[in-house]
């Protein structure tokens, strides 16, 4: 039995004014890197992704004595994060005036030259394969595949049921599939950036 | 089912294929980032708990008292001022230029014309035809017979053939008279 304080008691400790700092302080060590490579996976600039970690956080704090605790803790932070992260793209996509395929192109560009990205030649196609992808399949992707989640989870986060978010899984992974393939008879890899 | 499991197993060969791609490397991030990162989410809430706590504290800079009041007045005088610096009372240059050429160039006509024209009356030489011309016959007339004395009978004699105008139109039959028209 683990002797590490559960999410749930966490949540009941935030509840009470004298422990509610170290409650959160807890959930926050506990969730901040994790919060983080998810919404940078959206967001894909690492000071992009930190200004919507902190969002996320402080949303946390103000919305936390509100949670029902019909999900599990994790769910319900990482649909906050995700909900950040997609309306931070949106903001970004409204002031550029473009659509968001031009917004996702731009954002393969910029990773070229971002100083946070030490990917090789492989990882730079893999990545902008992915940013290839329509949005809903882009957030189903990263979530299976990088975080292993499992479609129920998902379909607690993303709203989204069991069925359309495997086949959405399904569009992804083939269409990524025929670009990596594309990419091998046209390049090398193996070498480092 | 069928179909389901159809699916299960190009999922599957799709993300082999993927995962046996050469990936090296991608996103990071910079060192010692997330010990900075909670401690800047903490940070953030608990100043926002200090405000939100204490609505008197007011965080940031402050005016002098009666600042805004006098400030509309400052920038008017300002905006003034530099409107003032701005207008040229006599426009560009080139347009005041252009002005003072017309300016000389009208004097110089002037000029001419008004020194050709002028002449004494004894400069002017008139003809018998121009005289002839200018005058009727009825003028000729009478100035001649007043330059030889005879205005007063000339005066005499417009009043009698009036007189006599009037006594003939009694007389005469009112249809001679359109007749005679």
């Amino acid at each position: 039995m683990s002797s590490e304080i559960s999410d749930k008691e966490l949540i009941q400790q935030f509840r009470l004014a004298s422990l509610k700092q170290r409650a959160f302080e807890q959930l926050l060590k506990r969730y901040s890197r994790k919060i983080y490579w998810q919404v940078r996976r959206i967001v894909i600039s690492h000071d992009d992704a930190d200004d919507v970690v902190q969002n996320t956080f402080i949303k946390v704090w103000e919305k936390l004595e509100d949670f029902r605790e019909d999900s599990q803790f994790y769910t319900w932070l990482y649909r906050v994060a995700t909900n950040e992260a997609l309306a931070f793209l949106q903001k970004k996509k409204a002031d550029r005036n473009i659509s968001m395929e031009e917004l996702q192109e731009s954002l393969g560009e910029q990773l070229v030259a971002d100083a946070y990205f030490n990917g090789n030649q492989a990882s730079l196609i893999l990545q902008k394969a992915i940013l290839s992808l329509p949005e809903k399949q882009r957030l189903v992707f990263n979530m299976k595949y990088f975080d292993n989640m499992k479609y129920d989870e998902m379909e607690a986060v993303l709203g989204t049921s069991v069925g359309a978010l495997k086949a959405s899984y399904h569009h992804a992974v083939k269409k990524i599939e025929l670009i990596v393939k594309e990419s091998l008879n046209h390049s090398n890899f193996g070498s480092s950036n | 089912m069928g179909a389901l499991t159809s699916m299960d197993q190009e999922i599957k060969n799709s993300e082999e294929f993927i995962r046996a791609f050469p990936v090296e490397g991608g996103f990071n991030e910079p060192v010692n980032y997330f010990e900075e990162l909670d401690a800047d989410i903490l940070l953030e809430i608990r100043l926002r708990e200090l405000i939100s706590k204490n609505e008197n504290i007011e965080i940031g800079f402050e005016v002098p008292g009666s600042y805004f009041e006098t400030l509309t007045e400052k920038i008017q005088g300002k905006v003034e001022e530099k409107g003032a610096k701005k207008i040229a009372l006599f426009g560009p240059y080139w347009l005041s230029k252009l002005t003072g050429i017309a300016a000389i160039f009208i004097m110089l006509v002037g000029l001419v014309f008004f020194r050709s024209e002028p002449k004494s009356i004894s400069e002017i030489k008139l003809t018998e035809e121009d005289i002839a011309n200018e005058l009727s016959l009825g003028d000729l007339n009478a100035v001649l017979l007043c330059d030889a004395g005879w205005c007063n009978e000339l005066e005499g004699l417009g009043q009698t053939n009036k007189k006599n105008s009037e006594i003939w139109i009694e007389e005469t039959d009112l249809e001679l008279i359109i007749e005679e028209l």
